[in-house]
């Protein structure tokens, strides 16, 4: 009995001791996870359940000078599918077809590939995406952007100013282009306790990285001006069944372009479905041989050199010898009946014999000099992407031909955007601006972040010689080649000019009809720039493109309210 | 005396079972109150979840909101661009571009003296 009570007694003192040794490897166990691996086991779990919520950061907008909007961007949703997922996918397929309209085969291959993720369609329009969602398809979500969708909502105006966007929002073209390091915002993130179906637990850890929108840009363009002008500018090249043209309205005193007209233009959307050639800025980037336009240079540069006076005689004959080349007149019926003719008469009848007489006898150096000063042949330092320079003959190559032939703007190619500038600093008493399209920089909460200040470049010609000029350019519009130009009530100042197109080096019978001035010529304030390529029937400027220049100069005027400084013979004023 | 003793006895005696019940009793209150206080505070701990889950859930309908007014921006700004207004005034409404305009040049004292037309003092407000 004894024995007996002995080897149970043993037994569970075994049994006691096996237990506590037990227990001890589970407590040194649990003070291992715990406490030794306590801080690895924290973070796995934590990135488990940490995601990263990202916050889209939209692209700033851009308006016109009156707080217009021109481009915005929306926070849209895009549609992707996980075609692994997916087990009815021609179903699928015709759903979603039918909603985004888009073609079914497309959207079929993308759901049968043998991926875990593929975009249907990126950036859709808002009610579209909850459409499919609540239909809750399987496999289909929808996924929140990182960046917004751009839109203009004024359709196609100033599309080549503005420019456009990529799917991503980047900017490609344009100011969109020029300005996308000003216009892009940052994106930020929130870390923070997702549940398992990806939503933010409230309360937990949080950690934010705040989203910075993009700044938004101010434009010296106003709305108003730049529909004038494109209406306009489209209606003349309908009426004369022309190629291409443009036009250009610019503030003399400070440089600020109101309005950029190209036609052909296109839709910023359709960007990418628009041909190649009607997508180029030609106002900035296509350089063509100016014409008689370019004779106002010339006799600035005669004036301001102190070399000819508003006394002197040139020979303005029909035609005169150069270097071996014959110079005529334009074959526009008008002659010089005395053979001679002052520099006043010669820029109003645009007489090409007497601005040769002229420019031979200023020399190549001065002219050169001035057609330097006046920013040809060099960048206007526009903030638009893709300006070119135009082009100069060096002068250590003028022949006395090239000096003929560039008094009356042919053998020298220039940009319309140089032209306004350089038209400009003859009306503002002789200095050249900068041209610029951006006023300002504003950030998202409205305070401005840059502000783009007129910047003269240089002064060009003296006071004194701007205003001789514009009386010159005033009588051709009074009683020259630019008399459809002129404004009831207005005084106005210009020149028109009537181009051969040059081909490959080979003139051809193709023309450019421009007309280049200012007004009001008592007080200056705005010129403007016509130029229509390739016009039909009628090819002088005087009657393609100086109509558009009143048509738009008498908008202007009235848009900004500036009175009359002329008598008008009766209360009614004909438009 | 002896009778004192017995009752103190007696008393001494039916003493033990008290205390062990009093403090049973005391233990048992304790952790009574312990459950409550945890049930009550567990309670608004989840009622507090709900609600940010609510405000949560607020936040989004803001945004979606907040979405919907900027796309109604847009096509409230496309659809006042000129191109279509002018087309809707020429087409629908039959309006056409005026040929004469008026062009009255008023003097200070000229406008104290009668009325003037809104319009032609619009027209030469400057921008």
């Amino acid at each position: 009995m004894r024995n007996f009570n002995y080897k149970i007694r043993k037994r569970i003192i075994f049994l006691f001791y096996f237990c506590v040794i037990l227990f001890l490897l589970l407590f040194f166990r649990l003070m291992e996870i715990q406490a030794v691996h306590a801080y690895k086991f924290k973070i796995l779990a934590l990135k488990q359940h940490l995601g990263t919520i990202e916050l889209p950061a939209i692209r700033g907008n851009i308006f016109d000078c009156h707080g217009e909007p021109l481009a915005k961007s929306l926070e849209l949703p895009s549609i992707a599918v996980n075609p692994k997922e997916i087990k009815d996918t021609l179903k699928a397929a015709k759903i979603l077809s039918l909603i985004l309209s888009e073609n079914e085969k497309n959207i079929l291959n993308k759901i049968t590939s043998q991926t875990t993720f593929v975009f249907i369609k990126r950036k859709v329009d808002y009610n579209l995406a909850k459409q499919i969602e609540r239909l809750n398809l399987e496999g289909v979500f929808l996924i929140k952007e990182s960046t917004g969708k751009r839109f203009y909502p004024k359709g196609n105006l100033a599309s080549h100013l503005i420019g456009c966007t990529g799917i991503d929002d980047q900017g490609l073209d344009g100011i969109e282009g020029y300005y996308d390091q000003s216009l892009r915002g940052t994106q930020g993130k929130v870390e923070t306790e997702i549940d398992n179906l990806g939503i933010a637990i409230p309360g937990s850890f949080l950690k934010i990285s705040p989203s910075l929108a993009g700044n938004n840009l101010v434009l010296t363009i106003d709305e108003e001006i730049q529909y004038l002008a494109e209406r306009e500018l489209k209606s003349a090249i309908s009426l004369y069944h022309a190629k291409r043209g443009n036009v250009i309205v610019m503030d003399i005193n400070n440089g600020e372009i109101l309005a950029l007209a190209n036609y052909p233009n296109f839709y910023n959307e359709n960007y990418f479905f628009t041909p190649k050639e009607n997508l180029r800025n030609s106002a900035i980037s296509d350089a063509f041989e100016p014409g008689s336009i370019f004779k106002v240079f010339l006799a600035s540069a005669a004036l301001d050199s102190g070399k000819v006076s508003l006394d002197d005689f040139f020979y303005c004959g029909n035609s005169i010898n150069v270097g071996g080349w014959n110079i005529h007149n334009a074959n526009d019926g008008l002659t010089s009946a005395a053979g001679k003719e002052n520099l006043a008469n010669i820029i109003t009848y645009s007489f090409n014999v007497g601005t040769t007489s002229v420019a031979l006898k200023i020399g190549k150096e001065t002219f050169y000099k001035y057609i330097k000063a006046f920013g040809f042949g060099d960048h206007t330092g526009i903030d638009l992407p893709g300006e070119t320079t135009g082009s100069i003959i060096p002068l250590e190559e003028w022949a006395l031909s090239n000096l003929a032939t560039c008094s009356f703007g042919q053998g020298i190619a220039v940009t319309p955007v140089q032209l306004i500038a350089a038209i400009s600093a003859i009306a503002n008493g002789g200095k050249l601006y900068r041209p610029h399209i951006v006023k300002a920089i504003i950030s998202p909460n409205g305070e401005t972040v840059k502000e783009f200040k007129p910047q003269l470049i240089r002064q060009v010609i003296s006071f004194k010689t701007s205003l001789e000029m514009a009386e010159i350019l005033k009588q051709v519009v009074e009683k020259g080649t630019g008399k459809k130009a002129q404004i009831p009530g207005y005084l106005v100042a210009g020149k028109t000019g009537t181009a051969q197109k040059c081909d490959r080096g080979v003139y051809v019978n193709n023309y450019i009809a421009s007309f280049l001035g200012f007004f009001p010529v008592d007080e200056p304030r705005f010129a403007i720039l016509v130029k229509i390529e390739e016009p039909q029937g009628i090819i002088w400027g005087g009657y393609v493109a100086a109509p558009v220049f009143k048509s738009i100069a008498q908008e202007l005027l009235w848009h900004y309210g500036i009175p009359p400084s002329l008598p008008i013979n009766n209360l009614r004023g004909k438009s | 005396m002896l009778t004192i003793f017995n009752e103190r006895a007696k008393k001494v005696k039916s003493s033990p079972l008290k205390l062990v019940f009093n403090r049973i009793s005391l233990v048992l209150s304790f952790i009574f109150s312990i459950n409550l206080i945890s049930i009550v505070y567990l309670n608004q701990c989840a009622k507090l979840v709900n609600y940010q889950y609510k405000s949560c859930q607020l936040r989004e309908i803001k945004d979606t909101l907040e979405r919907q007014n900027n796309i109604l921006q847009v096509k409230e700004e496309n659809l006042s661009n000129f191109e279509r207004i002018e087309k809707l005034a020429k087409v629908k409404l039959g309006m056409v571009m005026p040929v004469n305009r008026i062009v009255l040049n008023l003097s200070s004292s000229v406008l104290q003296a009668s009325r003037v037309p809104y319009f032609a003092l619009d027209k030469f407000s400057k921008r």
